[in-house]
């Protein structure tokens, strides 16, 4: 049976001048999905945003959104199930929290009464009784984040796209918000997140989308990515050269990178037997782990492998 | 697009730019009504003779308080050139591109808010302009037959040149995507026509009365005053005039609208 996908882009592509910002991205995120979107400063991953969103048209492609193409009628009728936040937080800064919620109401045609209101407020984690009265133009960066969060889900969405939600937040803050998250998702709300984040995103997502340069390099699920991502050991010291020359000559270790007072190890090893040839060659160390790529780790060495074809 | 609507209204009654506006369409009235009757008080109405028409009497206060170079007149583009670039630069336009509203119904939400914004505005203004005005004088002329036909002209032409003026804000304000400029841009072209228009009028208006067809605030209420004959033509070409100026503006803003990269 064919997957139905609440996003799949066709080729999607957006030029500036002589500047491809997206190129040919085909990408898949399923019902309930949470997709994260890994990529450098300029990637693209805002772009493919503002084009999914229609802020911006594109060069070339289409998507679809529930199913329908974008160049659809129907497909303003599939965006109605869709809201996000892109880039900044879209708020009126001259109204309070209260009725900035009843503005995108209005905008959404939601009847939800003051009450519900309030209490999604309070669920994004604002203090209602210390912000009532206060206009958005004096709310702190993370506040405000917040508010785009609750303006977001005013609507009850199927599909949230959020670019960077972690901004301007505390660590309370990335708590919150992943537990909203994860609350809504276990609801069936399908999210596309974008964020530098990547430690984050690890612990939500379910799909990650790795994108540099406007082109999606992979999309893998992050069962997948455990899965492919290398295990490496990692040994502390001050004398991390000579640690290396002897674990070449003892144990034969030829995939391996040293920064600064840290040597990875790449190959299949037996930590014991690591921690023998230490002991024996009386070598002091700092710390030996066993530890696995992080997402960060794969998309570098994604990237890398990317340049070398 | 009647939600659409409903929220941008909502915004419009939720600032403090509303009141102002209110206040101003009151207390404005009242200040240039004094400032009339003080005038008339120091000076002897006779000698502004040369002006083709009296000026101390309601009809011509009434007139010119559709002038778009006036108090209020002057302001108004301001403040719907705020109301509708606000929306652009606070971002929560995206809010309704995000949820699927088609670009050519937020464009003409836009434009009726603040068409409703002006008419509102300009009409209170005009109201209370003649209110007090009865105060401390008259007319000016015996206020019936083709003198109604005037004033019901100078309402219809008058509030047309704001809906004219609303669709050149909604323009500037949706197509430039910034407040600064949408109003700098507002402002001007609205004093530019207004000068123009008032300084040829002086000069001679039927030599220029073909102006009518490039400007569109070319007729207006100080013209239909100063033509000592109530002059159908004028009105009719000066009404066609602004009505196809605002609808060319109009499908030109959304055109360009629909291709813009929204901030």
């Amino acid at each position: 049976m064919e997957k139905s996908y609440v996003l799949e882009t066709y080729n999607l592509t957006k030029k500036y001048k002589d500047l491809y910002a997206v190129s040919g991205v085909n990408m898949h995120i399923e019902k309930g999905d949470i997709y994260g979107f890994v990529g450098e400063n300029g990637a693209g991953k805002t772009t493919i945003i503002r084009l999914v969103t229609g802020l911006t048209l594109p060069t070339s492609g289409s998507y679809a959104l529930f199913g329908k193409k974008s160049d659809s009628k129907e497909i303003n009728e599939e965006k109605r199930k869709m809201s996000g936040i892109v880039e900044a937080v879209s708020i009126n800064r001259t109204m309070n929290a209260l009725e900035n919620l009843k503005l995108q109401c209005l905008i959404t045609k939601t009847n939800k009464t003051d009450e519900e209101l309030i209490d999604l407020i309070k669920l994004v984690g604002l203090n209602y009784e210390e912000i009532k009265n206060k206009k958005a133009s004096n709310f702190s960066l993370g506040m405000r984040q917040r508010l785009g969060l609750a303006i977001a889900m005013v609507s009850n969405p199927e599909f949230i796209l959020l670019d960077e939600p972690m901004n301007g937040l505390d660590p309370q803050g990335f708590i919150d918000v992943r537990e909203i998250i994860l609350k809504l998702s276990k609801k069936g709300v399908t999210f596309l997140i974008s964020s530098h984040i990547l430690a984050e995103l690890d612990k939500i997502c379910n799909k990650i989308g790795f994108i540099s340069h406007g082109k999606l390099l992979e999309e893998i699920t992050i069962e997948d990515l455990h899965n492919k991502s290398r295990k490496k050991v990692v040994i502390t010291l001050n004398e991390v050269e000579s640690l290396k020359d002897l674990l070449v000559e003892k144990m034969g270790i030829k995939d391996y990178e040293i920064d600064n007072d840290k040597l990875s190890i790449y190959d299949t090893l037996d930590i014991n037997e690591v921690m023998s040839v230490l002991v024996n060659n009386k070598v002091n160390i700092n710390s030996i782990n066993e530890v696995e790529d992080t997402i960060e780790d794969y998309y570098i060495n994604l990237v890398m492998r990317g340049q070398h074809e | 697009m009647n939600k659409l609507l409903k929220a941008d209204l909502f915004r419009i009654r939720k600032s403090k730019l509303s009141f102002i506006s209110l206040i101003l369409a009151v207390a404005v009235p009242l200040f240039i009504v004094l400032m009339y009757f003080g005038i008339n008080k120091l000076f002897n109405s006779d000698d502004m003779g040369g002006l083709g028409f009296d000026l101390f009497n309601v009809r011509t206060m009434f007139a010119s308080s559709y002038s778009l170079t006036d108090n209020v007149g002057l302001v108004l583009p301001i403040f719907s050139a705020i109301f509708v670039s606000l929306d652009v630069t606070n971002g929560t336009l995206r809010n309704k591109v995000i949820v699927g509203e088609s670009r050519t119904r937020i464009y003409l939400s836009h434009l009726i808010s603040a068409i409703l914004f002006n008419v509102l505005i300009i009409t209170l203004y005009a109201a209370f302009t003649m209110l007090f005005g009865f105060i401390f004088f008259d007319w000016g002329v015996e206020l019936k037959g083709e003198e109604v036909t005037r004033l019901i002209y100078i309402i219809i032409i008058g509030t047309l040149s704001y809906v004219y003026v609303a669709s050149i804000t909604t323009f500037l304000s949706l197509v430039l995507n910034s407040t600064a400029p949408a109003i700098i841009f507002t402002v001007l072209y609205c004093l530019v026509l207004g000068i123009a228009c008032s300084v040829i009028q002086l000069i001679n208006y039927e030599s220029f009365k073909y102006l009518v067809y490039l400007i569109p605030t070319f007729s207006n209420g100080t013209s239909i005053i100063i033509n000592p004959e109530i002059n159908n033509v004028m009105f009719f070409e000066g009404l066609a005039s602004l009505i196809l100026f605002t609808a060319l503006n109009t499908v030109v803003g959304i055109t360009l609208f629909k291709k813009k990269e929204l901030k």
